[in-house]
C-alpha cells in the first residue's frame, strides 16, 4: 500500500499597499486545502483512491474547487501485456496534441478521465490503447463524452530486425479522439460529434533523434474560438543530438485553432482534452518566472533551440573541474490570420479566418534568449551565472487579447522587454552546512519596471533549510508601488515528509507548468505546507 | 492463444466506439428560431448579465442578449445588466465616472458567488450553494434560453406599472396565476431597469468608447433584494395572488427608456418561474 | 477479502523497510522497454532518483552526486538509475540534457508517470535506495545542498548490510 498526503494553508494578512481595494483579500482570512492518495497493488491487481478537501480553495487556484469528496478511484488489472483500468485514469496519446489527461496539483489542473481504458500488446512492438469516458470538472463530470484509440508501433522490433542491428530505432504512431456533446442552440447547427486525429513518428540512431507529430481537428465551434467552423491543425517536430558532453535540441511548432475541450463552453483550464506544449524554457528563478510563456491554444508558431555543453576538465576554458555552458533561444509569434469580414461572408460558412502556413505571423508573442555558465571554482564554491533577454507580449499572454483585436489596434498592445542578470553561488562552510545565495536584476522600462532580488539560503543537510529573500521593485513607474516583497521560509525534511512554513509578501505573478499557467494574486501572510508519502 | 483473445477483445471494443465526426456545411439554422403563434403566455427568460464598464469582454455578453432579443422578442427575453463584481471592472475614475453599481446588485453577485466578468444566470436554474452550476458564460445563453422557453409555464404573471402625474411615485401591481399546482412558497421581486444610457465603456481591443450605449441597466429594486412573499404553499391553478408595490420615482430616469421587471421565484432553490417586463405608463 | 486484510495490515505498519518495487515498464533512451524489477542491481545497492528536465533541484542533485556515484559503483557495486518523469514531448530533451550535464548514469523514462504514481510519489526530486535483494530501505524527497553526501553514506551503509540511519 502506497500513498501520499498534502496539506496547504495560508493565513492572509490585510496589506493595503499591494491590494488597496481589498479585492484580493479573502473574507475567510484563512484558506486551506488538502488531499490524500492511496494506492494498493497486489500481483496483477491494483486499486486506489484520492480524497480532496477545500476549506476553502486558496487564492489563485480555480474557484471550482469547493467542498470535498473522493475525486479519483480506480481498479486496474495488468497481466501478460493486457492492461484494463476502470474508474479514473490519466493517459496520453503521443505528444498530447490529440489527447492528454493529466494532473498538475500546483496549477489546480486535473482533467482525469472517468470510464474505461484498455491497453494491449497484440504483437511484439505494437501497443494499442482505447479510452472511453468523461473528464473531471471539479466535483462533477464534463457534459461531453470522449472515446479514443491510439496505436504505436516500434518498427525496430521482431518485424524488422535489420533496423535493430543497424542501431536504428523507429516508431510510428497514430491516434484518434472523438467527443460527443448534445447541442440545443437556437441559432446554430452545432456539430455534436467532433473528432481529432494525429500521426507521429520518432527515429533515433546513435547520437541523433528526430521526432514529429501532426494533428488535425474537425470543425469545433466553441467559446475559445468564438464559434467559428474552421478546422484546426497542429504540427510539432524536434531534432536532438547528444554525444561527448554536447546536447542540442532544435524544435519547431505551429498550432492553428487547436483548442479541444469536452465542453464547448469551457474556459481557462477546464476540461481540456488535449495538451499543447510550449516551445519555451521553464525558469525557476524568481524574476524570469514572472514572465513565463503560456501556450496560445487558438494559434501560435515558434521555434526553440537549446544547447548544453560540458567543457572538459583541465582545459583552459574548462578549468580544474569542468564548466557547463547552456544556451537557449525561443521565439514565438502569432500565425498568419486573414480574418473574414462577417458581412462579406456570403456563403455564411463562419470559417472565421484563413491562415497560410508558410507565411509568418505578424504579432510577436514572446522571445527568450539566455546563456548560462555553471562552474565549480574550488572545493567549496560553485557559481552559476545567467544572462537573459526577454520579450513578453502582455496583451496576449496576460490579458488574453485575441489576434483580431490586436490587428485592429496594434499600437494599443502592452509589450514588455527587458534584460535579466542572475548570479547564484553555493558555498560549503563545512560538512553538511551550505550557504546558497542568489542575486537577480531585471532591467526594463515596461510593466512594473526594474526589480532587484536577493536571496540567502542556509541548509543543514539532511533536515533543515532556512531562507530569506527580498524582491525590491525600485523601478515601478508608480511611486507608491516601489515596494519590497520580503519572504522568509523554514523547511524541515525527514525521510519522505516535508514541512514548510513561510511568511512574507508576494507580488502578483503567474505560476506555470508546461505552458499552462494560473495567475497568482498579490498576497501577504503566513503559509504552511505539509507533504508526506508512504 | 492469449494474445489473439486480447486482440479480439480490443477489436470488439473499438468497433463499439462510434468513430463519428459531424462536418457541418451550413452553420446557420434555416428559418432561424421557431416563433410561436399562440397567444397564451409562455415561460420567459431572465438573463442576469453581471457586467462592468471597465470590463472589456463584457460588451460581447450584452451583444448576445441583443441577438436573443432580436430573434425571440423583448417580451420573451428579458436582459438585466447588473454592474457588480471586482472593483477593477466596476469602479469609477476620471475616464469612467458613472457608478452603475447598486446595493442589491452587489448583494446578489456576492451571494451567488463568482469573481470574474462577464458571467450570468439564466432564470437562476441549477442553483447549488457550494458550486457554481447556476453560472453560465454568454456563449451558453442561446441554448439555455431555448431550453427555458420550451419548458412548461407554472405561473402566469400580469403586471401594470404607472407613474403618477407629478412624477413622484411609481406604482406596480402584480397578479400571479398558477397554471399547475405549486407546492412551495412563491416570492415576487420588482425592479426598474433603464436602457439607452450613454456612458464610457472599455472595449475588447482595449480602447475606450465614450459614447457607448448601455442597455437593460438595473437601476433600483422596489422590493427588497430577495423580494416579498406573494403566495404560500400549496397554490392551485386558477387562484390569483396579488401584490402592490410603490416607490418614489427618480426623475433622472427616462421613463420611455425604462421598464419594470417582475419575477416570481421559488425561495428554496431560487429558480425563477416566470418573469415579465412591463413598460411604465 | 484476504487482499483487503493484507492491505489493512500493510497500511497499519506503514514501514518503509521491506517493500519491493511494483512491476512497471519503463523505456530506455533507445526506446527499448524494460521492467524496473529487471533494471536494478542484484550485486549491490541501487539508487533510484526521480527527476525531470524542468526540475532544477533534481539536476543539481544528480550533478552533485556524480562525484560519489563513480566511486560507489567501483567499491560496492552500486547502480544508479536516474528515472525521468518527463512526458513524451519533453522526453526528447532528456538525452541532450544528460549529455550536456556530463552524467554517466543509466537513464530510464517514465513517460506516463506510472512508476511515480505506483510508488505514491508527489514531487521530484525523490530518491530511493534499495538493498541487493531489491527491497526499498530508504526514501527521501527534495534536495538541499549536502544531501548527496548523506546519500553516499547511506549507500555505503546499505552495501555493508546495515540498516540506514536517518
Amino acid at each position: 500500500m502506497h500513498g501520499n498526503f498534502q496539506l496547504d494553508g495560508q493565513l492572509y494578512l490585510r496589506d493595503e499597499s499591494i491590494d488597496p481595494t481589498g479585492e484580493f483579500f479573502p473574507d475567510e482570512k484563512f484558506l486551506g486545502q488538502g488531499y490524500a492518495n492511496f494506492v494498493y497493488a497486489d500481483g496483477s491487481f491494483s486499486a486506489g483512491l484520492r480524497y480532496e478537501n477545500y476549506q476553502n480553495v486558496m487564492l489563485g487556484f480555480p474557484e471550482g474547487y469547493r467542498g470535498e469528496g473522493i475525486t479519483y478511484r480506480f481498479l486496474q488489472f495488468k497481466q501478460d501485456g493486457l492492461d484494463i483500468t476502470v474508474g479514473n485514469f490519466y493517459e496520453q496519446f503521443g505528444t498530447g496534441m490529440v489527447f492528454r489527461s493529466y494532473e498538475e496539483r500546483g496549477l489546480g489542473y486535473d482533467n482525469a478521465m472517468d470510464g474505461v481504458r484498455i491497453k494491449v500488446n497484440p504483437a511484439s512492438g505494437l501497443e494499442l490503447k482505447a479510452v472511453l469516458g468523461r473528464q473531471r470538472f471539479y466535483f462533477e463530470k464534463s457534459p461531453g463524452l470522449l472515446r479514443g484509440i491510439d496505436a504505436e508501433y516500434n518498427l525496430s522490433s521482431e518485424l524488422f530486425p535489420k533496423l535493430d542491428s543497424a542501431g536504428l530505432r523507429w516508431t510510428v504512431g497514430t491516434s484518434f479522439m472523438s467527443k460527443y456533446q448534445r447541442s440545443n442552440d437556437p441559432f446554430l447547427v452545432l456539430p455534436e460529434n467532433v473528432a481529432a486525429g494525429g500521426i507521429r513518428t520518432r527515429i533515433a540512431k546513435g547520437p541523433w533523434s528526430l521526432q514529429g507529430e501532426f494533428a488535425y481537428k474537425a470543425n469545433d465551434p466553441s467559446s475559445d474560438n468564438r464559434y467559428i467552423y474552421k478546422d484546426g491543425n497542429g504540427f510539432l517536430a524536434n531534432v536532438t543530438y547528444s554525444k561527448n558532453g554536447l546536447g542540442i535540441i532544435a524544435g519547431i511548432k505551429r498550432i492553428d485553432n487547436m483548442s479541444f475541450r469536452s465542453d464547448r463552453n469551457g474556459s481557462t483550464i477546464d476540461m481540456l482534452v488535449n495538451y499543447l506544449s510550449p516551445t519555451a524554457q521553464v525558469h525557476t528563478y524568481a524574476l524570469p518566472a514572472l514572465y513565463q510563456y503560456a501556450t496560445q491554444i487558438n494559434g501560435e508558431e515558434g521555434i526553440q533551440l537549446e544547447a548544453n555543453y560540458k567543457l572538459k576538465r583541465k582545459t583552459i576554458l574548462g578549468g580544474k573541474y569542468g564548466t557547463l555552458v547552456s544556451l537557449n533561444y525561443s521565439v514565438i509569434q502569432s500565425i498568419n490570420k486573414d480574418f473574414i469580414d462577417p458581412s462579406l461572408d456570403t456563403l455564411r460558412t463562419l470559417q472565421g479566418y484563413y491562415s497560410e502556413p508558410l507565411v509568418r505571423g505578424e504579432i510577436p508573442y514572446f522571445h527568450d534568449f539566455n546563456v548560462t555558465v555553471n562552474k565549480k571554482i574550488n572545493k567549496r564554491l560553485k557559481i552559476n551565472a545567467m544572462y537573459l533577454n526577454l520579450f513578453y507580449n502582455r496583451s496576449v499572454l496576460e490579458d488574453g487579447l485575441g489576434d483580431e483585436s490586436i490587428q485592429q489596434n496594434p499600437d494599443g498592445q502592452k509589450l514588455m522587454s527587458g534584460d535579466i542578470i542572475i548570479i547564484e553561488s553555493l558555498y560549503k562552510l563545512k560538512r553538511k552546512h551550505y550557504l546558497r545565495t542568489e542575486f537577480q536584476h531585471l532591467n526594463t522600462q515596461d510593466d512594473r519596471g526594474s526589480m532587484v532580488m536577493a536571496l540567502a539560503e542556509y541548509s543543514i543537510a539532511p533536515h533543515w533549510f532556512f531562507s530569506v529573500q527580498d524582491i525590491y521593485n525600485y523601478g515601478n513607474p508608480n511611486a507608491d508601488q516601489k515596494l519590497h516583497y520580503p519572504l522568509a521560509s523554514v523547511v524541515y525534511t525527514a525521510g519522505t515528509s516535508r514541512f514548510q512554513l513561510s511568511y512574507g509578501r508576494q507580488q502578483r505573478g503567474i505560476f506555470c507548468v508546461g505552458g499552462v499557467c494560473r495567475v497568482v494574486p498579490p498576497s501577504n501572510g503566513v503559509s504552511f505546507s505539509l507533504t508526506t508519502s508512504f | 492463444m492469449k494474445k489473439s483473445i486480447q486482440f479480439l477483445l480490443f477489436v470488439l471494443f473499438i468497433t463499439a466506439l462510434t468513430t463519428q465526426c459531424d462536418v457541418i456545411d451550413q452553420p446557420f439554422k434555416n428559418g432561424g428560431p421557431q416563433d410561436t403563434t399562440s397567444t397564451a403566455q409562455l415561460r420567459n427568460v431572465l438573463i442576469e448579465d453581471f457586467t462592468g464598464h471597465r470590463c472589456k469582454n463584457c460588451p460581447k455578453a450584452s451583444k448576445k442578449i441583443e441577438e436573443l432579443v432580436n430573434a425571440f422578442g423583448a417580451d420573451r427575453i428579458i436582459g438585466l445588466a447588473i454592474h457588480a463584481g471586482p472593483g477593477n471592472f466596476t469602479g469609477t475614475n476620471t475616464d469612467y465616472p458613472t457608478d452603475f453599481t447598486t446595493t442589491e446588485g452587489k448583494q446578489i453577485q456576492n451571494f451567488f458567488g463568482t469573481n470574474f466578468l462577464p458571467v450570468g444566470m439564466v432564470n437562476r436554474e441549477n442553483y447549488t450553494p457550494s458550486g457554481n452550476s447556476h453560472w453560465s458564460s454568454f456563449d451558453e445563453w442561446p441554448t439555455l434560453s431555448a431550453e427555458a422557453m420550451d419548458s412548461t409555464l407554472r405561473v402566469e404573471l400580469e403586471v401594470e406599472a404607472t407613474v403618477d402625474y407629478s412624477d413622484t411615485t411609481i406604482e406596480v401591481n402584480v397578479k400571479a396565476i398558477p397554471q399547475v399546482a405549486i407546492l412551495h412558497d412563491l416570492d415576487v421581486v420588482v425592479m426598474i431597469k433603464e436602457s439607452g444610457i450613454v456612458s464610457p465603456q472599455l472595449l475588447e481591443d482595449d480602447t475606450r468608447d465614450p459614447n457607448y450605449v448601455h442597455n437593460n441597466v438595473l437601476r433600483e429594486f422596489i422590493t427588497p433584494t430577495w423580494g416579498e412573499e406573494i403566495g404560500n404553499s400549496p397554490m392551485v391553478p386558477g387562484d390569483e395572488y396579488l401584490s402592490s408595490h410603490s416607490m418614489s420615482w427618480n426623475t433622472s430616469w427616462v421613463r420611455t427608456n425604462s421598464a419594470v421587471v417582475v419575477y416570481v421565484y421559488n425561495p428554496t432553490n431560487y429558480r425563477i418561474l416566470q418573469v415579465v417586463e412591463a413598460s411604465i405608463d | 477479502m484476504k487482499h483487503l486484510l493484507t492491505a489493512l495490515a500493510l497500511f497499519a505498519t506503514s514501514h518503509l523497510i521491506g517493500q519491493e518495487l511494483p512491476s512497471t515498464t519503463l523505456k530506455t533512451l533507445d526506446g527499448q522497454s524494460v521492467n524496473i524489477k529487471d533494471a536494478i542491481s542484484t550485486e549491490g545497492p541501487t539508487v533510484i532518483s526521480f527527476w525531470a528536465t524542468w526540475c532544477k533541484p533534481c539536476i543539481k542533485e544528480l550533478t552533485a552526486f556524480m562525484d560519489y556515484a563513480i566511486d560507489l559503483e567501483e567499491e560496492v557495486g552500486a547502480k544508479v538509475l536516474a528515472v525521468s518523469i518527463d512526458d513524451s514531448r519533453n522526453s526528447a530533451r532528456v538525452a541532450p540534457m544528460a549529455q550536456g550535464q556530463g552524467w554517466e548514469y543509466t537513464i530510464l523514462l517514465d513517460e506516463n508517470q506510472d512508476l511515480k504514481r505506483n510508488l505514491g510519489i508527489v514531487n521530484v526530486p525523490f530518491t530511493l535506495v534499495l538493498n541487493s535483494e531489491g527491497e526499498v530501505v530508504w526514501k527521501h524527497s527534495g534536495y538541499s545542498p549536502g544531501d548527496e553526501e548523506e546519500l553516499a553514506e547511506i549507500v555505503t551503509e546499505v552495501a555493508a548490510g546495515h540498516s540506514p540511519s536517518h
